[in-house]
């Protein structure tokens, strides 16, 4: 393979796998606080995408349209939260995943009446043009998704680590009698945890429309990406996230660049099944703390 | 002006302790898991500044009493008094906001995070920074957050384990993880502190290092309530003592008193 091919596949690597990392801390964020896995957080990347969308056609400028498009995301968040998962607080953890795959359906449905089948799309952010390097090309909108996916990994390393709320969320999940005893309102936590995950994941829809386009449908598949890099990394670790978001995007990218055909689709996932089989609660998981 | 054993005397013999002298009042509480009774109609009181010991065997209530009065059990029937506050009409989270905290017999540290950390949850009823200023590094929660580490050094200080403020618990003995769990639970600022069989698993010295802390506590007007069932441990340190005895209370006194008590040493105490 000869070196601009290579830089190539380096650079979508980087791309998707930001990507998946930004779609994996969603994950990590409720998983943290409530040790449960919402396979409802594709559905807050399609919102995102889907509602900025939306406000920027009706002429409101992109930030504010983000901006926006995050809160309503967070609404909805809280809603899953409030209305669906916490009157099944006391229930197993299965009943409460299939809860939030009812929620899929009835979000999807929800998109589908609003947004119907189309495809959307926007413009890259600021009309970045595309940047020639070395013989690979790389989209403009790229660094945006690169450097969003950094400040929130970065903003969520101050949260969690720095701050005194982080640190209360961190505790529910790790003590909750403990954590409780010490006058820390989980409920409230787990509250802020899903605002946090579906804030999160609308910003990854804003970032990534102008590069592979949004529609109703579009969450289940970015949901799977994202439990895929969230329990390869480690789904109770920031770093095992990252790390599994990385390795994913890196592996799609190189399959896609050297397989043929469509065969480079089950490379990826193949291997990080057999990752899983090696280690079922993920590289740098810590042991005990996987449920 | 009534001495404190005075007080403990009206509490535990006559019942007339003024109200506002009254931190906690257990009326008639009783508690099953299914068929099986845990707790039957016991009552007590605990004045300000006492320091109250739970003795029982094994599966005699005291750990439900405990948790019932922290919130952690919904009552069933009874009530439980806290500063003129009715527990069963408060949401659990909010019991500690009143000024009720526990040490468990486990400790639960969070194992995620440092020593201070975990005493640093203990502040966070005292933050007034909330979720937005707080991501947001806004100078207020700042200061906060100094305010608080401050706080929770101060408390690992008093307990001697600021040297290890920065390790993980799990790299602690277990006679300094529950230090930490009693620096955490004191960071909190409640009034009442809740110890649930705080000496087992504890070397001689450190029960004696835990005594004195309890004792430095008292003087400094804290109310304590300890679950126990290692008898002479608390003989010397409780002012006010009540024996449970398959979810009844068969005894309540000074440690003197209970000392020489038949009952109590028909069916607990000489057992031993």
């Amino acid at each position: 393979m000869d070196f601009p091919n290579a830089l190539q596949i380096f650079i979508s690597g980087a791309n998707l796998g930001a990507i998946y990392t930004a779609l994996g801390l969603g994950f990590f964020v409720i998983y943290s606080v409530t040790r449960l896995v919402n396979l409802a957080q594709g559905e807050f990347v399609m919102l995102g995408g889907m509602l900025t969308v939306s406000f920027y056609k009706m002429g409101i400028p992109l930030v504010p349209s983000i901006t926006l498009a995050v809160i309503i995301s967070g609404l909805a968040g809280a809603g899953l939260y409030r209305f669906i998962i916490y009157p099944a607080r006391g229930y197993s953890r299965l009943t409460q995943l299939l809860l939030t795959v009812g929620f899929v359906f009835a979000i999807q449905g929800v998109a589908l009446l609003i947004w119907g089948w189309d495809f959307r799309s926007l413009p890259a952010f600021f009309n970045t043009p595309c940047i020639q390097l070395w013989g690979a090309t790389i989209f403009g909108q790229t660094p945006w998704v690169i450097g969003a996916t950094l400040v929130m990994v970065i903003g969520l390393f101050f949260f969690f680590g720095r701050t005194i709320q982080g640190k209360a969320l961190r505790a529910c999940a790790n003590e909750p009698l403990g954590a409780r005893t010490m006058g820390v309102n989980i409920d409230r936590m787990a509250l802020y945890s899903f605002i946090m995950a579906a804030g999160l994941g609308a910003v990854v829809g804003a970032m990534i429309t102008p590069l592979t386009m949004t529609s109703y449908s579009m969450g289940w598949s970015l949901t799977i990406k994202g439990v895929l890099a969230a329990f390869v990394g480690g789904i109770n670790r920031a770093e095992g996230v990252i790390l599994g978001g990385v390795a994913l995007g890196m592996m799609e990218a190189a399959a896609a660049g050297m397989v043929p055909g469509g065969y480079h689709n089950v490379i990826a996932p193949g291997i990080l099944i057999v990752v899983l089989l090696l280690r079922p609660h993920g590289i740098l998981a810590i042991p005990g703390r996987v449920e | 002006m009534k001495t404190d054993s005075a007080v403990v005397k009206d509490a535990v013999t006559s019942k007339k302790v003024a109200s506002d002298k009254l931190l906690l009042k257990v009326e008639d509480v009783s508690m099953r898991f299914g068929v099986l009774a845990v707790l039957k109609g016991v009552s007590f009181s605990v004045p300000k500044g006492n320091i109250l010991v739970i003795i029982g065997p094994n599966g005699a209530g005291k750990s439900t009493l405990l948790k019932l009065i922290s919130g952690l059990l919904s009552l069933q029937e009874g009530e439980i008094w806290f500063k003129q506050h009715r527990l069963s009409k408060i949401p659990p989270h909010r019991i500690s906001s009143l000024g009720i905290t526990q040490l468990f017999q486990d400790v639960q540290l969070f194992s995620s995070m440092s020593v201070i950390e975990n005493v640093m949850v203990g502040c966070h009823l005292r933050t007034r920074a909330g979720f937005l200023s707080a991501g947001l590094k806004l100078p207020q929660a700042q200061a906060d957050e100094q305010r608080i580490l401050k706080r929770a050094m101060s408390k690992l200080s008093l307990v001697g384990l600021e040297q290890k403020a920065w390790d993980n618990p799990a790299g602690l003995s277990w006679g300094q993880q529950k230090l930490v769990g009693l620096a955490r639970a004191l960071a909190t600022g409640s009034d009442l502190l809740l110890l649930d069989e705080p000496y087992s698993g504890l070397l001689a010295d450190e029960i004696d290092k835990l005594n004195q802390l309890i004792l430095q506590l008292q003087r400094q007007g804290m109310t304590i309530l300890i679950v126990e069932h290692l008898t002479d441990v608390l003989m010397g340190i409780g002012n006010q003592v009540i024996v449970l005895d398959y979810g009844e209370k068969i005894a309540e006194g000074t440690p003197d008193e209970i000392q020489r008590n038949k009952r109590v040493i028909d069916a607990y105490l000489g057992s031993g």
